[in-house]
């Protein structure tokens, strides 16, 4: 298993249990080129980064998952997961994934910058890099909240 | 008088999660969404203390501690950093600049009042 795809692991986790009080198995890795990334629905958040590893992370949560997370963070629950309150947890948990990620790539010399968070949200959805070495996508289960999460990571490493 | 805390980050669930952890301590929180913002605010309602996000839009958080920490009207207040983007360089940077602490997210509301606490003298 590459690095980043244990670290994703590590961060999902860290993150979820920290933030939300929510344990969260992991389901699977794929680290094939174009492993299930299209026909993704929802809302994806991105944190790309830079430096000896220059990239994006992207998370995949469905419109319900969104705003449970989210009710679960500010205490009040988004009317629809179109709302402003939802972007801002998800790109802020991306951003939280994407830091923590970060501190164990560090030690291993691959500092950098992050990005600020960009969220989508669409339909059939297709993340298809053209130019990355790595791929890793890892998929989460939550069970207290009967979902999963997509996490993608490209990367060129220097 | 409560004390005031000022919340500076880009993502107002930050905001929201760092006030419920601090007003049921009694900790008044005023907040701002980039480091421009913050420098500002900190000019005009005198916060006893700030948390600071690194990575924002406008201005940084480094570059707002460099401000804060220039200017004699907001230079003896403390400032702790709080921030996912937690390399090296950005640690040396905010201690370098005076910051008094770095605290990466995520983060648990206690751990948030125990670091806080220390500095504003809230009972233990």
């Amino acid at each position: 298993m590459h690095f980043l795809s244990e670290f994703t692991q590590k961060a999902v986790a860290e993150v979820y249990g920290t933030m939300l009080g929510l344990s969260v198995e992991h389901v699977r890795t794929d680290e094939s080129h174009g492993a299930s990334s299209t026909g993704i629905n929802g809302l994806v958040s991105n944190v790309g980064f830079a430096g000896r590893i220059s990239g994006g992370l992207y998370m995949n949560h469905g419109d319900k998952l969104a705003c449970d997370i989210t009710e679960r963070l500010i205490g009040m629950r988004p009317a629809s997961a179109d709302d402003a309150e939802v972007a801002d947890v998800l790109g802020e948990i991306a951003n939280m994934v994407t830091g923590t990620m970060k501190k164990h790539t560090s030690a291993l010399g691959y500092n950098g910058w992050l990005s600020t968070p960009l969220i989508m949200r669409g339909e059939q959805i297709s993340l298809e890099p053209k130019d990355a070495t790595v791929h890793s996508y890892n998929v989460f289960r939550i069970p207290d909240l009967d979902a999963e999460i997509g996490v993608w990571v490209f990367a060129k490493l220097q | 008088m409560p004390k005031k805390v000022l919340s500076i980050d880009d993502s107002r669930m930050v905001h929201m999660v760092v006030s419920r952890a601090l007003k049921p301590v009694g900790i008044d929180v005023i907040t701002a969404v980039n480091g421009q913002e913050g420098y500002e605010k900190a000019l005009s309602e005198k916060p006893d203390f700030i948390l600071m996000d690194a990575t924002m839009p406008v201005l940084s958080g480094i570059e707002a501690l460099e401000k804060l920490k220039g200017d004699p009207a907001t230079k003896d207040i403390p400032v702790m950093m709080l921030s996912a983007d937690a390399g090296k360089d950005n640690i040396d940077k905010a201690i370098q600049l005076g910051a008094i602490k770095f605290i990466t997210k995520p983060f648990t509301a206690e751990s948030l009042i125990g670091e806080i606490g220390s500095y504003i003298g809230l009972a233990a």
